[in-house]
């Protein structure tokens, strides 16, 4: 009983750090933009925009 | 054997709340006010390009919509992204004068007022995060 309980701690912690690891990993992904980037993101939708503005229904 | 299942599950989701809470908080509690901007005008950007992207898709399928479209929406949008992109030079020139509200304040009833329109069309979103 003891061995099994043992084991299903050390199972969930693995798991858990597991699911940590992997939504640390997905934050990272959500990190500060740079300036470059912000300024990029605004050019590529003035051109969307304009695409759209110019394009026929 | 059901009871010890539903505990091993209970515990999971318990630790699993306790590990997590501090990483999802950590990205905005630790940035600076001017990275704080960074991720509103992102964030701002985001929205602007979703809105852009479901209401092309909706004047597709109606395009009786499309004067409106082009007429009212579209220079709305244009007007958001230039009041954006205005907002990064600023930001970017003269780091922390710029502030979360004050970008908050300026961008904010244009996205609505876009956003406004393409919902009386009865567009809805279900966007992550909002």
């Amino acid at each position: 009983m003891v061995v099994e309980g043992l084991v299903i701690t050390l199972g969930i912690s693995v798991i858990n750090k597991i699911i940590e690891l992997a939504i640390l990993k997905n934050a990272e992904t959500g990190k500060v933009p740079t300036y470059e980037e912000l300024e990029e993101a605004n050019l590529l939708t003035d051109l969307k925009i304009n695409k759209m503005m110019n394009e026929s229904a | 054997m059901k009871k010890v299942k539903l505990m091993v599950v209970v515990a999971m989701v318990f630790f699993l709340i306790v590990g997590c809470a501090p990483i999802l908080n950590s990205a905005w509690k630790t940035a600076s006010e001017e990275e704080k901007v960074r991720l509103t005008l992102k964030d701002a950007q985001d929205q602007l390009n979703f809105w852009l992207d479901i209401g092309y898709g909706y004047v597709k399928l109606h395009p009786e919509k499309d004067p409106i479209w082009k007429g009212q929406v579209l220079p709305l949008a244009k007007t958001i992204n230039g009041m954006i992109g205005e907002m990064i030079r600023e930001s970017k020139t003269t780091q922390g004068k710029i502030t979360v509200g004050g970008a908050l304040n300026r961008l904010y009833p244009k996205i609505v007022e876009m956003e406004n329109i393409l919902i009386s069309w009865g567009l809805q979103t279900k966007k992550k995060g909002g």
